[in-house]
C-alpha cells in the first residue's frame, strides 16, 4: 500500500490524528478523528490478480453500511473513496466503537441473561441485513464488539451476500472455521439467512460452555466433514444450570438441518421473546 | 388426515368422487391436466365444470398440472393435457429462465382462472443437489412470485428421498421459500404394486422431510396409497390415492397411451396387512381361517363392484387410524406394531396358503425397516 495514497485518502476523507489499528491482507485499519468525532478508517489495496473482486467487495461493504443504519450493526461515516484511475486504493469511514470483540469475553462462562442480550441484539442486526436481503456468512467473535454500554454490534459484513444476486467469490464460501454453517461447506448450496442464525448458536453455545459445538482442530476436511454430518450435542451437556427451554433455543439455532433450525430472525426471536 | 383422490381418465369419476366426498370418504380430489381436460374433449366435461360439481360438494379440489409428467421421455398421452395450453414456446421447454417464467404464469393463471390454490409446476428430481432440483426451486420461486399461497411440489426418484444429507440439503432451500403447503410425491420406475425394490433409505428420507417440512407447513403424499402411511406417521396430513393403479402411484407409464387403467380389480384390500391380495388368495385365506380373514379385511370379502370404495374405505381407516394416534412417537409406534401385527399375519397366512403371490417382504418390511431408522435417527 502505497503510503502517497493512504494520504491522499486521509485529505480526501477529510480526518485527522491517524493511528493505524491493525493490518490484514490488502487492508489497513486505522482510528482517526473527523472534526470531534472518532471514528475507523479503513483502506484496502486494489491490486493483484483478484483486484476486480476487491473492489467489488469494498463497494459492496460500503453500499451495504450505507443502507443499513442499525444500532446492531456498525454504522458508516463517509462514502467510499477511490484513489487514482482506475482505483489503486479505497477507503471509507465507519463508526468508532468501544469496548472489546467478542472473543475476549469468552475466557469465561456467561450466564443466561449474558448470553440472551448477546442472541437479542445480533438477531436485531441481522434482521437488519436480512431486511436488505444481505447475508453476513462470517458472524465469528472477532466480527462482533461488545461495547461498554453492553451493546453488541455486528462488524466488516465484507463478505456478506446478497440473497439474489450471484457471488463475487464463486463457489467459495468464505467464513472463520470454528464459526461457520454445514451450508458453508456443502457444494451446490450457500449459507443464507438460516446460516447466519446457525453461527449466532454458535455463539451462544460458546458463550454458555467455553466450548465450541463443532470445533475447528486444524484440519479442514475433517471440520468441514463433522459440520455437515454431525449433530452437536445439546448445549445441556456441556453446562449447567439452564432451564430445559433455554437450552432447546440454543439447540436449535444449531441444527444440522436447515429445515429443523430457525430460519428467520423472526422465528428466534419469537422463541426468545418467551424465554 | 385427509384422503386426496386423485383423477382418472374414466367420465364417471366425478360422480364416483361426488359420492366419496357426500360419505365423507374422501376431502378432495387431486385433477391431472392428463385426465381432465380444460375444454370439453369427446364426451369429458371440461374442467370447470368437474370442478364445480365437486366444489359444490365441499370437496377441496387441486389441479396438477403434471410438469414433471410431460417432461419425461416417454409420454404421449397428450390429449387432455394440450388442451390447457400450459407451453407458449414448445412443450416441456425449461432450459430458459424465459421458458420456465412463461410456464410457470400458464400454470398459475390456469388454476387461478378455476378458483384453485395454485400447485407450482416442477420436475422429477434425481440428485436433490444436481440441476433438476435447481430447475424444481427456480420454478417454485416463479410460482410464489405470482402467487404467494402456491403449493410447493416435490417429485423425487427413489434416490433422491435416499440421498441422505443431500436430500436434507435440499429440503433446506425448500423451506426457506416458506411454502404454507407442500406435497411430496415418488416417481417410480413402473406401476407395479406392490412397488418392487424399495429400500428402508428412501422410506426414512420420506419421514425425516416430512417431519422437517411438518413444522412450518401443511405435508401431503401423492400417489402414495399404503405406501404414504409412514409419512403420515411422521407428520404428513393428506394422502393421494384411488383405485386405479396410476391413482395410487405415480409412475412414466401413467402418461402413457393404453397403459395407465390397470385397476387392481381382482384384489381385495386388507387393512390389517395394508395389502391387497389376488381375490383367490383372500378367499382360500376365508376357507382356511374365517376368523383371520374377517380381523384382517375386516368383515366380509367385499364384491366386485365395490372394490373401489372398500380400498379407499379401510386406507382411510388405516390412515386416520395412523394420523390420530397422538404426536410423532405415538404415531410411529402404532405404526410400527401395526407393522409388526401384519408381519406375522402374513407368515401365517403363508402358512396356511403355502404361497403368496406377495407377501410382507413387499409390502411391509421395506417400510417397517425406514421407519425403524426414523425413529432411531430422531431419538424417538
Amino acid at each position: 500500500m502505497n503510503q502517497a495514497d493512504i494520504d491522499e485518502a486521509v485529505r480526501v476523507l477529510g480526518v485527522t490524528s491517524v493511528i493505524p489499528l491493525g493490518r490484514g491482507g490488502q487492508k489497513l485499519v486505522a482510528g482517526a478523528n473527523l472534526s470531534s468525532d472518532s471514528v475507523v478508517l479503513k483502506l484496502v489495496e486494489i491490486a493483484g490478480p483478484h483486484a476486480t473482486v476487491t473492489l467489488a467487495r469494498a463497494k459492496r461493504e460500503v453500499d451495504l453500511l450505507g443502507r443499513v443504519r442499525h444500532p446492531n450493526v456498525v454504522g458508516l461515516r463517509s462514502p467510499l473513496v477511490e484513489i487514482g484511475s482506475p482505483p489503486r486504493l479505497v477507503a471509507w469511514l465507519e463508526e468508532r466503537l468501544d469496548g472489546q470483540d467478542l472473543g475476549v469475553g469468552f475466557g469465561r462462562r456467561w450466564s443466561w441473561a449474558e448470553t440472551r442480550s448477546l442472541v437479542g441484539d445480533v438477531l436485531e442486526g441481522l434482521d437488519a441485513l436480512h431486511s436488505e436481503k444481505v447475508v453476513h456468512r462470517d458472524l465469528s467473535p472477532g466480527n462482533i464488539r461488545h461495547t461498554s454500554g453492553g451493546r453488541f454490534v455486528i462488524m466488516d459484513p465484507g463478505i456478506a451476500r446478497w440473497i439474489e444476486e450471484s457471488s463475487l467469490t464463486g463457489a467459495f464460501d468464505p467464513g472463520t472455521p470454528g464459526y461457520m454453517s454445514p451450508e458453508h461447506v456443502v457444494d451446490g448450496v450457500h449459507p443464507t439467512a438460516a446460516s447466519d442464525l446457525f453461527c449466532l448458536g454458535i455463539l451462544a453455545y460458546q458463550a454458555l460452555s467455553m466450548a465450541q459445538p463443532i470445533p475447528f482442530t486444524g484440519d479442514r476436511v475433517d471440520y468441514a466433514d463433522r459440520l455437515r454430518g454431525t449433530q452437536a450435542e445439546s448445549v445441556a451437556s456441556v453446562t449447567t444450570g439452564l432451564s430445559s427451554d433455554q437450552c432447546a433455543f440454543v439447540d436449535r439455532l444449531l441444527k444440522r438441518q436447515v429445515a429443523r433450525r430457525f430460519i428467520t430472525v423472526d422465528e428466534a426471536r419469537r422463541a426468545l421473546a418467551t424465554l | 388426515m385427509r384422503l386426496l383422490l386423485h383423477d382418472t381418465g374414466h367420465n364417471a369419476r366425478t360422480a364416483w368422487a361426488l359420492t366419496l366426498l357426500q360419505d365423507r370418504v374422501i376431502e378432495g380430489i387431486v385433477l391431472s391436466a392428463f385426465d381432465t381436460p380444460r375444454t370439453p374433449l369427446r364426451r369429458h366435461w371440461p374442467a370447470s365444470r368437474v370442478v364445480e360439481a365437486l366444489q359444490r360438494a365441499g370437496g377441496e379440489v387441486l389441479l396438477d398440472v403434471g410438469t414433471h409428467a410431460v417432461t419425461l421421455p416417454t409420454t404421449n398421452r397428450l390429449d387432455a393435457y394440450d388442451t390447457w395450453e400450459l407451453w407458449p414456446g414448445a412443450r416441456g421447454d425449461l432450459g430458459s429462465a424465459a421458458g420456465r417464467q412463461a410456464h410457470a404464469e400458464r400454470v398459475v393463471a390456469r388454476q387461478q382462472d378455476l378458483g384453485l390454490a395454485p400447485i407450482a409446476p416442477t420436475v422429477g428430481i434425481r440428485d436433490p443437489l444436481g440441476p433438476e432440483a435447481q430447475t424444481a426451486l427456480d420454478l417454485l420461486d416463479r410460482a410464489q412470485a405470482l402467487d404467494p399461497a402456491a403449493i410447493a411440489l416435490v417429485i423425487g426418484r427413489p434416490e433422491c428421498w435416499a440421498a441422505g444429507l443431500r436430500l436434507d440439503d435440499f429440503v433446506g432451500q425448500l423451506v426457506q421459500r416458506e411454502p404454507q403447503r407442500v406435497f411430496l410425491g415418488v416417481l417410480r420406475g413402473s406401476l407395479d404394486y406392490p412397488v418392487s425394490g424399495v429400500v428402508a433409505a428412501e422410506v426414512e428420507g420420506i419421514c425425516r422431510t416430512t417431519q422437517s417440512l411438518s413444522l412450518r407447513s401443511q405435508v401431503g403424499v401423492l400417489q402414495a396409497d399404503f405406501c404414504g402411511l409412514p409419512a403420515v406417521a411422521a407428520g404428513a396430513t393428506d394422502l393421494g390415492t384411488g383405485w386405479y393403479l396410476r391413482q395410487r402411484l405415480l409412475a412414466p407409464d401413467a402418461f402413457r397411451t393404453n397403459t395407465g387403467t390397470r385397476r387392481n380389480s381382482s384384489r381385495i384390500t386388507h387393512q390389517g396387512l395394508m395389502a391387497v391380495m389376488k381375490r383367490r388368495e383372500a378367499e382360500a385365506l376365508l376357507r382356511r381361517d374365517a376368523a383371520m380373514s374377517s380381523r384382517l379385511v375386516p368383515g366380509r370379502l367385499p364384491p366386485d363392484n365395490t372394490l373401489w370404495r372398500h380400498h379407499l374405505e379401510r386406507l382411510r381407516a388405516i390412515a386416520v387410524a395412523v394420523g390420530s394416534a397422538g404426536g410423532l412417537t405415538d404415531r410411529v409406534d402404532y405404526l410400527s406394531a401395526a407393522y409388526d401385527t401384519a408381519t406375522v399375519d402374513f407368515a401365517r397366512a403363508r402358512g396356511l396358503l403355502g404361497h403368496l403371490e406377495f407377501d410382507e417382504s413387499q409390502w411391509i418390511l421395506p417400510y417397517r425397516s425406514g421407519l425403524a431408522d426414523f425413529a432411531l435417527a430422531e431419538g424417538l
